[in-house]
């Protein structure tokens, strides 16, 4: 199931894969991480185990973005599995070392 | 459920902040709504006055990052449905930006910690102004990284 809100970013939620696999593309920012923290919500709210949010093609994350990611870091802690962030980009890696906040996630190998 | 607050942070090296000095240059002035899903525009224009700028490619990422903190924080506090006035001036090595707001009735205008410990490792400088009606914010990024690639290299 895709969402796209225009400007080349979107959100992909695979259900089917295992554990749950949410993609994000584009550029992450305080505007359109207010999907991806929906998204991802409802897939941590019904998912089973582990739930997977895919960076490898956010092209730009920015504090609002790292916010929305905090947020659902928290809110997977409380539950069996929580959220992994997989294959984060330079972009990504880039602002989590600036704003020092790269112990905060836990990063699928 | 609790926010987690994001004021416990790795270590970061700090860096040497200066304030913000505009240079003499082309001045780009852009108005638009102060929303936030036009903060990507500004991430444009800003990269693109940043390569003719002749600033590196690392140079780049860091005006746009500083633009994007600092435009988000402006609109935030923005009175909703107002026009943001936004000023880029551009010279060899250097890009000043500046952006006006007028001011939502009591809104804060803080960066958090986060918010802060991008804007100073991306700027070279930048200041946030507020008065009863208006809110202004600027900052200056210089050339850091090596000189540009020329075309072919």
């Amino acid at each position: 199931m895709d969402t796209a809100i225009g400007y080349g970013f979107g959100v992909r939620c695979d259900t089917a894969s295992e554990p749950t696999l949410v993609s994000v593309h584009g550029e992450l920012d305080a505007h359109t991480s207010r999907e991806v923290l929906a998204r991802v919500t409802e897939r941590l709210a019904e998912a089973e185990g582990c739930v997977d949010l895919d960076l490898s093609a956010v092209t730009f994350l920015d504090s609002g973005g790292l916010r929305a990611l905090a947020l659902l870091a928290a809110l997977g802690s409380g539950r069996r599995g929580g959220l992994r962030l997989v294959d984060p980009s330079a972009p990504v890696r880039r602002v989590l070392a600036l704003a020092g906040q790269s112990h905060r996630f836990t990063v699928a190998p | 459920m609790n926010i987690p607050s994001l004021a416990q942070t790795d270590s970061v090296a700090e860096r040497p902040r200066s304030e913000p000095s505009p240079p003499e240059g082309d001045v780009v002035a852009i108005t638009l709504p102060a929303r936030l899903d036009r903060v990507r525009l500004l991430r444009l224009v800003a990269a693109g006055l940043g390569v003719d700028a002749d600033l590196g490619v690392a140079d780049v990422e860091d005006l746009r990052s500083g633009v994007d903190e600092l435009s988000c924080l402006l609109f935030a506090a923005a009175r909703p449905g107002s026009l943001a006035r936004l000023r880029f001036t551009v010279a060899d090595g250097v890009v000043a930006f500046r952006a006006t707001v007028e001011r939502r009735p009591g809104a804060p205008i803080e960066p958090d910690e986060v918010s802060r410990l991008v804007l100073d490792a991306v700027t070279d400088g930048y200041a946030i102004e507020a008065s009863a009606e208006e809110l202004q914010v600027e900052l200056v990024r210089r050339r850091r990284s090596g000189a540009p690639q020329e075309p072919g290299e």
